[in-house]
């Protein structure tokens, strides 16, 4: 659950500042520095970053409006923006989870070999 | 077994972050583009009008920027370096996309951000010379201390704008193309103004009516391409009486046309631009004072073409629309003075033939020497590959567009010609902007004309001294009798243009005795003017309709303007229809078909958006000039003669020979045709539309829609419930018609009213971005805010930002 914090706020703060991709600094380092086991810190990450991307959506939605975000579901062929949430939340999941299971392995390569406790 | 772990999973991450941060294909980089803290999601926009205060270094002082409830901004500047600084600033805020890609358009740089598939486009731009012509006028514009100021202080504004913008705010194309904003420059304010030249005065004939020429005879020119109106309603007045002596003009070569043969290919249709203006002097207003309108025609886009705005300085206190890219009010009013601008189609492009000494094209032929050839060498940048470079050849007439051994991108390019275009020679079209801007009265409105050179316009006045006035405005060449008419020699200085029409000899009337003036592309004087300006100009239709309907008119408003703006009368239809019904052979058709010619026989000729007879004598018409000419004159690199030619053929009955279908060993009469035509008009229209023909409305089958500038149907608006047509007073086409329309009511103080089909803002994500669009298709308009000081209490204001220096 700490992981996922971690992740969830520094992701959004690094975004403010940096370009999209900043996302998958903050799961790398964080997984890298306090990751347990990969499924944990690939879940953490992924609803992290997903959620980060989400609840900016519907921000966005709430301060902005939708005309813009109406005119690009027509552009992708959709009915309805759901998708486009659904979607969002599906890109940044994704790179965060392998951001952060990259993160994981990079430290499990400098662990003594006893101290391994999971798999993938 | 670690190592391979954090390997794969690090080349999956790596290949998502970068897969996701590049444009593959037409797609945009998905990572960029739908993130909510930079992507699309940021070009969402609320209506809400903050007044804010803000720091722009560049200024020299306060300026106070007033926006209405149309999003349309009133600027206040206390010097005319901060108010064209300030337009350029406030126009980049809501159009900078726009202004960026007309002006890419405009130099042939549109592969740049656009990739391989644009080369041939933007070679035709650098061949056609754009860059050329642009350089030319920019250099003759900074010549002038005014329009200097103007440019550089709109440039500085525009920078000013762009270089305060973060990627998250860019416009959305810039997202979906993955690229950004560049810094303006004095050069594309010049390209812009090239733009609009291109569209205007950039097309030409003359290898068609050549190609007739060789194949059938001056006789034939003489008789169906002679540009004789079925109706003549010349723009200015006949028997207006000239008040001036002619200059000679210089003596006719002995063969028209060069000795070059010309060479065709693939045949498309010539677009045409035509505009609508008039004004009424005070006796025939309900006011006592003169009313002003105008409505240009051209291709309509989202964004607009236009931007509404009020300039206000010490010296200028001017309220109209501006091109996005250029500083000024192109078409607008002042507190004394209207003016609004409609296409006069003079011939002031011409292609004269090329004879080089060898295949280097070093050299080149020309009054019986051998000349060297100037070459221009243009790097065409392309995304993703390697520069294309291309070197254009320059005869004493100009640029050869395709060399003899070149395909060229539009039809109407011959092979192996050079170009000789008014749109190449040094100007300043902007000079006239900034004084008729600041023009006081009829004397000052002639002055600031005499600078405007191409592509040149009938610039309609009035002013609230109760004149009126129109001109045919440009600079003309001084040519011998349908000079260029024709393909010419080129290595004979005989051809040449030689001199120009004096600017006051230029077609002008001022408060004439009919108590109006108007133009709507026809020709612009009778035969007794003295000079040759082209051999064909636009149908007498619209102009011949408005001329009839404000010599009925009286007790003339606003709002009876506003009608005729969107008067919906056919004169085509009222010239042709009955003689065409005459000889329809009723006992040939079925019962359907003979229901459906009572219904044509029973139409008032209006074509508004709900009705079915303009549907089908549309189809009828063009299967009919179709079945006429197509055999002799649908060939590859010709044209049809002029609807005016087919009108007479029809209505007299005449041109028997014509009429026959060569391709056929039965000999048609028009009678035939006109039978045979119509049953193939229902037919084609029930196929398409289905048999019920009261399904067939007007606006549902000419189908008016606004696309967006990358065609993209979701930042389009695909349809819009509007009548009209070309040729019609109400001039909305399918994707082309009244980019503007304006009243002004001149008096104490003006009283305004105008609308296009778009909106303020270029953003697709703003409701102002084609809030218009469904008032213009129903010919309504908004009342136009002018203000007199910053300080001026007005409802409609909702917002006031200062801008300090």
């Amino acid at each position: 659950m700490m992981l996922f914090f971690l992740i969830t706020i520094f992701s959004f703060l690094l975004q403010l500042f940096l370009p999209w991709w900043s996302m998958a600094i903050a799961a790398f380092v964080i997984s890298f520095l306090l990751g347990k086991k990969p499924w944990q810190v690939f879940l953490a990450a992924f609803f992290a970053c997903g959620i980060v991307w989400l609840l900016m959506a519907l921000y966005t939605h709430f301060m902005k409006g939708d005309l813009m975000t109406n005119r690009i579901a027509g552009l992708l062929f959709l009915h309805g923006s759901l998708v486009l949430y659904i979607g969002v939340f599906l890109i940044a999941a994704i790179v965060g989870g392998f951001a952060a299971l990259t993160g994981f392995y990079l430290k499990e390569i400098f662990k003594p070999k006893k101290l391994i406790t999971g798999t993938w | 077994m670690k190592l391979i772990r954090f390997v794969i999973a690090l080349i999956v991450a790596v290949v998502l972050v970068w897969g996701f941060n590049v444009k593959l294909g037409d797609l945009p980089p998905v990572g960029k583009f739908f993130s909510p803290f930079t992507g699309f999601w940021q070009n969402n926009e609320v209506k809400n009008f903050p007044s804010s205060e803000l720091k722009l270094p560049g200024l020299k002082d306060k300026v106070i920027v007033m926006m209405d409830d149309n999003l349309v901004p009133h600027i206040f500047a206390n010097n005319n370096h901060d108010l064209y600084f300030a337009q350029g600033y406030i126009t980049a805020k809501y159009r900078l996309w726009q202004m960026e890609f007309q002006t890419a358009a405009a130099a042939g740089r549109v592969s740049e951000f656009i990739g391989a598939k644009a080369i041939e486009y933007d070679r035709q731009q650098r061949r056609f010379g754009m860059v050329y012509g642009a350089e030319n006028a920019l250099k003759e514009m900074m010549k002038d201390a005014e329009c200097k100021e103007a440019v550089d202080a709109y440039t500085e504004g525009v920078n000013a704008w762009i270089n305060a913008l973060s990627a998250k705010n860019f416009p959305v194309e810039y997202k979906l193309l993955d690229y950004q904003p560049e810094q303006w420059t004095p050069l594309k304010c010049a390209l812009l103004l090239k733009f609009m030249t291109y569209d205007l005065a950039g097309r030409s004939d003359d290898f068609y009516v050549t190609n007739i020429l060789k194949k059938y005879g001056e006789g034939v020119i003489d008789s169906l391409f002679n540009g004789r109106p079925f109706i003549m309603d010349p723009i200015i007045p006949q028997g207006t009486p000239w008040d001036f002596s002619p200059l000679p003009v210089p003596p006719t070569p002995q063969s028209l046309i060069a000795d070059d043969p010309a060479l065709p290919f693939d045949h498309q249709p010539n677009p045409l631009n035509g505009s609508n203006n008039w004004a009424v002097g005070g006796a025939k207003s309900a006011t006592g004072f003169p009313i002003l309108c105008g409505d240009p025609h051209l291709g309509l886009n989202l964004p607009s073409l236009w931007f509404q705005i009020q300039l206000v300085s010490p010296d200028c206190n001017v309220c109209g629309v501006s091109l996005p890219g250029t500083p000024a009010v192109i078409i607008g009013f002042n507190r004394k003075i209207a003016w609004s601008e409609t296409n006069v189609d003079a011939d002031v492009l011409d292609w004269y033939s090329v004879k080089f000494k060898d295949a280097s094209c070093n050299e080149y032929f020309f009054n019986n020497e051998w000349k060297s050839a100037a070459k221009r060498i243009e790097v065409i940048k392309v995304r993703g590959e390697r520069d294309e470079i291309d070197t254009i050849v320059f005869t004493n007439h100009g640029p050869v567009v395709a060399m003899a051994n070149q395909k060229p991108f539009h039809e109407f390019i011959p092979r192996g010609f050079a170009m000789r275009w008014l749109g190449h020679d040094p100007s300043t079209e902007m000079k006239t902007f900034l004084l008729l801007n600041r023009a006081q009265n009829y004397d000052e409105y002639v002055n600031a004309l005499s600078y405007f050179s191409c592509p040149a316009q009938n610039f309609v006045y009035a002013d609230a001294d109760n004149n009126i006035a129109i001109w045919v405005n440009g600079k003309f060449p001084l040519k011998w009798k349908e000079q260029g008419k024709f393909l010419m020699e080129g290595t004979k200085p005989e051809y040449d243009w030689q001199s120009w029409i004096p600017h006051n000899e230029d077609p002008h009337v001022k408060n004439p005795q009919q108590g109006f003036v108007s133009s709507a592309n026809q020709t612009p004087a009778d035969s007794t003017y003295p000079y040759y300006l082209n051999w064909r100009f636009e149908t007498f239709t619209r102009s011949h309709r408005i001329n009839e309907r404000l010599t009925q008119m009286n007790h003339i408003t606003a709002d009876s303007m506003r009608l005729l703006q969107f008067d919906e009368k056919n004169l085509t239809a009222s010239t042709v229809l009955p003689s065409m019904l005459a000889l329809l052979d009723q006992s040939k058709l079925d019962d359907r078909q003979k229901k459906i010619a009572t219904v044509l026989q029973d139409w008032n000729d209006i074509a508004g958006a709900e009705n079915i007879e303009q549907t089908i004598f549309s189809r009828w018409w063009n299967l009919l000039q179709a079945a006429i000419w197509d055999d002799e004159f649908g060939k590859e690199g010709m044209m049809y003669p002029e609807p005016d030619v087919t009108m007479r053929t029809i209505v007299n009955n005449i041109n028997q020979s014509w009429v026959d279908n060569k391709n056929t060993p039965v000999v048609e009469t028009l009678q035939g045709l006109v039978n045979q035509t119509f049953i193939s008009a229902l037919d084609s229209l029930s196929n398409q539309n289905g048999p019920d023909y009261h399904q067939w409305t007007w606006a549902k089958i000419k189908d008016t829609h606004i696309n967006h500038l990358l065609r993209i149907p979701s930042l389009s608006r695909t349809f819009v419930n509007t009548g009209g047509n070309a040729g019609i007073v109400n001039a909305s086409g399918a994707d082309h018609g009244p980019s503007w329309r304006m009243i002004v009511e001149l008096g104490k103080d003006p009283h305004a009213y105008g609308i296009y089909p778009g909106g303020q803002s270029g953003n697709p994500g703003s409701v102002f971005y084609d809030n218009m669009i469904d008032r213009w298709g129903e010919g309504r308009q908004n009342e136009l805010v002018f203000l007199h000081s910053a300080g001026e209490k007005n409802s409609h204001i909702v917002s006031t930002t200062t801008l300090n220096h």
